[in-house]
This record gives structure tokens, C-alpha cells and sequence, in this order.
């Protein structure tokens, strides 16, 4: 089914055929629909065929993406659609979609004829990072075997150069840097995802089991985190530290 | 909307589509190891990848494969990986895919072949297995609780449980038993890559890939 944004246009057309006396309707909708989310940029090709009086046949569709220094994605089908993808692989700007495809008519005394369309897509380089909410947590974090000694979240907002939020999933990683030792002697995990569909993420923060906080001990971490979403590095940076009993982020 | 106009055989046709017309050409883009790796975690085949960090995270990770029977498979994985830029041994280890690069530190894969024993049954989750009994077999110390941040989604499913019966087991041997347990998840290891492999020869990181490229990893650092 074609979504409704890609709701049907038709367009119909008299062909006269050299040998053929009734009048034929060739009506093609050519659909090329590009997305970008989760470093990709995708295009899905749809065609409908509307014509009427001739017999078409042997149908291929191809769909194309264009980055923006002409690296590209090319795939074919037999029939009538089609779809492919190309990673960002760090460029960012605007992308070019193509649908193109062929097939044999019955009007052409079965002769190759063809269809084709396109839309470009912009795709924004991720470039800062908006603190939206943050908070403490009830339950049990992963890995641990009780309660945590905390549990905490903030929730960000991924932007473009302008400061504009950027409304697609893209993948979040995070770095370390100025790190001061693991007194704690716990292991440090790190979970990498993506952000939902409006460029927004929750990281999560949180200790337990904490050999070097027991009777009394105590322990401070300290290290600079960095996010990344699609692999480019996100302003500002955040300075992070950990005790016994709390954690703090600061830009 | 724009019509395009075709001529052909003498015959004229008019196309409505719903966008601007485009004309590039262009060749086409070779796939990311995280692509591959990704895949297999999407069809749920037991693997791990020992590689360099941008090897294993960089890229897209929507792809996938038709069968996860090995014989089936075999020929597709070893040809998807022959088509990499990293090249990377493929082996079939007790049900488990093995990929690993071929440049990848001795002291490091020494590491992995490092034989732990436990002495009792453990039952937990692939969290604490990974952050615990793995840890524990890398850094050959106890170690304690876990200090995480990040993203953490429900498509990577930490709480699925995990037994580690009894016995004698390599670092490669207990991920591979998380894997064989937990389908869809693909562990792996990595190392900041060739230049500096000496220099953090005592440092590693490891953890799991899920379905959809989420990944959850676990940092060592002054390991023995």
C-alpha cells in the first residue's frame, strides 16, 4: 500500500501506436520515497502502472542514491520497485534520490520503454547536544545484584550547526577522556544505541556493588564525556563525577 | 510533481511522479564490518569478532541473512567478508562464528585463550555474566559491581538468563556460551587499533552487539 503522503498521481495519455487503431491510456505513477535514519540514507521505489489497452511486461526498476560528492548506491528488481541505502560515512548535506526502470509493450511491438523520477533529501550534521530533563531512577539497573547506591538519567536533544533539533534516529556513542583511576573496583560499561526518530536519547548513570565504598570507604571518578550521533563529535562536552553516594555532569 | 517525456519507437509516453527528476551516476559502496556483524545479530547466528574499535562500530547496521544454518551460510558470511577493506579470519568454533582480524594483537588474542575455572554454577543474566565472570576471567581478580552510563534500550535484552555450568572455560569459551544462549546477541572484543595496540597492550574492551547495532560494552583497563 503507498502511504498516504505518497497518496496516487495519475496522469493519463492517448498513445496511438503506429499499427494500433484503438486509442491507449499510458499512465505511470513513479514514487521514490528517501528517508535517513541510522547513518543511512534509503530509498524505496514504488511504481504503479495505470495503462490501459497495451500489455506491459518484463518490468525493472532501479533505485539510486547520490551523496553529496557523488558516492552512490545503485540496486535493481525485477518488477516494479525497488530499494537501497548508503551509509553518511560522515557527509552530510544534500542527498540525491533516483527511481529509473524499463519494461516491454505490447503498443511498441514489444520494444523497451521506460519511467524515472527523483527527490533529493537533506540530511543535517549533528553538531550539539541540549540537556532537555534529567532525574533519579526506581529499580534495579543491569548487572546488578541489588539496589543501586544510585540510579539516574538525563535526557538530550541532538542539534545541527544552527541549533535546529534534527528529527532522525542516529546512532550515539559516547567517549572518555581525563579519566582518574577506577577506585571503585567495579567494571565501567558503556551502552551505545540510537536516538529515537526526533533526535532524542537518555543516558543512563548508575553504581552498585561498590567494593570501594563498603565500610565506609569512599571513591571519586572523574572523567570528560563526550557524545557522538553519527559519528560526529556533539558540543559540549560534560564533566563527570562519580562518589560513593551521588554522580555529577556539568558542562 | 513533474512529467517526464519518453520517446520511444515513435511511440510518446508521459510519467507522473511525485518528486523532481535526477540524473547522477555513480558506482557503488562497500560494506562496514559493523554491517556484517549487525547482520548476524539480526538473524540470530552465534558470532564474535575480534577487531580494531572503528572496525567493529563504524558504519550501518540494517542488514541481515537468509539462513543461519552453517552450511547454508558459510559460503555467503566467508564472501561478505572477503569483500570487506579488514581482512578477517572465518572460522566455525562448538556452533560459534568466529571472525577475526588478521592484524589483531598476539598479546590480546593470547588473552582471550587465557583459561579460567568455575568452581561452582553460575545462573544470572548476560549482564552480570559479562560484567562479572568475564571481567573477573580477563583481570584474573574479583571485581565488584558496575559503574554504567550510556544508552541502555530494551532491543538489547540484558536480562535474558544465562548458566554457566561448572568447569574449566577460555575468556573466548565463556562469551561464546553467552552467545550460544542469548540468540541474537554477538559478542566481541576490540582494541584501539593496530598503531596503538602495543602502547594499550593492557587495556581492552569488550561487550555484546544486539539486534539493530545497539551494543553494550565493558572497558578493562591494567589487565595482567
Amino acid at each position: 500500500m503507498i502511504p498516504s503522503r505518497l497518496a496516487a498521481i495519475a496522469v493519463g495519455l492517448a498513445v496511438i501506436a503506429p499499427s494500433v487503431v484503438a486509442a491507449q491510456s499510458m499512465s505511470f505513477s513513479v514514487y521514490t520515497a528517501p528517508s535517513a535514519a541510522n547513518g543511512s540514507v534509503t530509498v524505496e521505489s514504488t511504481v504503479l502502472d495505470y495503462s490501459t489497452g497495451c500489455s506491459h511486461w518484463n518490468y525493472a526498476t532501479t533505485a539510486k542514491i547520490y551523496s553529496p560528492s557523488n558516492r552512490s548506491a545503485t540496486s535493481t528488481s525485477n518488477g516494479l520497485s525497488a530499494y537501497t541505502s548508503l551509509s553518511f560515512d560522515s557527509e552530510f548535506g544534500t542527498y540525491t534520490t533516483a527511481t529509473t526502470g524499463t519494461y516491454n509493450c505490447s503498443c511498441i511491438f514489444g520494444s523497451a520503454a521506460g519511467f524515472g523520477g527523483g527527490q533529493q533529501i537533506q540530511v543535517p550534521r549533528p553538531t550539539n547536544i541540549e540537556l532537555t530533563g534529567s532525574g533519579s531512577l526506581g529499580g534495579t539497573p543491569n548487572g546488578c545484584s541489588g539496589p543501586p547506591r544510585y540510579f539516574k538519567y538525563r535526557d538530550y536533544q541532538v542539534k545541527d550547526q544552527n541549533n535546529a533539533a534534527i528529527s532522525r534516529s542516529m546512532g550515539i556513542t559516547e567517549t572518555f577522556s581525563n579519566a582518574s583511576p577506577n577506585c571503585f573496583g567495579v567494571a565501567l560499561v558503556e551502552g551505545g544505541g540510537a536516538t529515537n526518530g526526533q533526535g532524542q536519547f537518555r543516558d543512563y548513570l548508575w553504581l552498585c556493588d561498590a567494593p570501594g565504598c563498603n565500610g565506609g570507604g569512599s571513591c571519586t571518578l572523574t572523567r570528560t564525556q563526550t557524545f557522538s550521533a553519527d559519528g560526529q563529535s556533539l558540543s559540549p562536552s560534560f564533566a563527570q563525577t562519580y562518589t560513593c553516594s551521588n554522580v555529577t555532569v556539568q558542562e | 510533481m513533474r512529467r517526464l517525456l519518453l520517446a520511444t519507437s515513435g511511440v510518446v509516453v508521459i510519467i507522473s511522479t511525485n518528486q523532481a527528476a535526477a540524473q547522477p551516476a555513480g558506482g557503488a559502496q562497500p560494506e562496514s564490518l559493523k554491517s556484517v556483524v549487525v547482520g548476524l545479530a539480526n538473524a540470530g547466528v552465534p558470532a564474535g569478532i575480534v577487531a580494531a574499535e572503528d572496525a567493529v562500530h563504524r558504519g550501518d547496521g540494517t542488514s541481515g541473512f537468509s539462513s543461519k544454518e552453517p552450511e547454508a551460510l558459510r559460503p555467503v558470511l566467508r564472501a561478505r567478508v572477503a569483500a570487506l577493506a579488514v581482512p578477517l579470519s572465518t572460522e566455525l568454533v562448538g556452533g560459534v562464528w568466529h571472525l577475526k582480524a588478521e592484524d589483531a594483537p598476539a598479546a590480546l588474542l593470547a588473552r582471550l585463550n587465557r583459561s579460567t575455572r568455575l568452581t561452582a554454577d553460575v545462573d544470572g543474566t548476560v549482564a552480570s555474566v559479562l560484567y562479572r565472570v568475564v571481567s573477573q576471567a580477563l583481570l584474573q581478580r574479583d571485581i565488584g559491581g558496575v559503574l554504567g552510563t550510556g544508552l541502555f534500550s530494551n532491543a538489547c535484552r540484558l536480562d535474558q538468563p544465562i548458566r554457566m555450568k561448572v568447569g574449566e572455560y577460555s575468556v573466548e569459551a565463556l562469551l561464546d556460551e553467552v552467545v550460544k544462549q542469548a540468540p541474537g546477541l554477538v559478542w566481541f572484543v576490540s582494541y584501539p587499533g593496530p598503531a596503538r595496540a602495543t602502547e594499550a597492550s593492557n587495556r581492552l574492551t569488550f561487550g555484546i552487539v544486539c539486534p539493530g547495532g545497539e551494543n553494550v560494552k565493558v572497558t578493562l583497563s591494567d589487565l595482567p
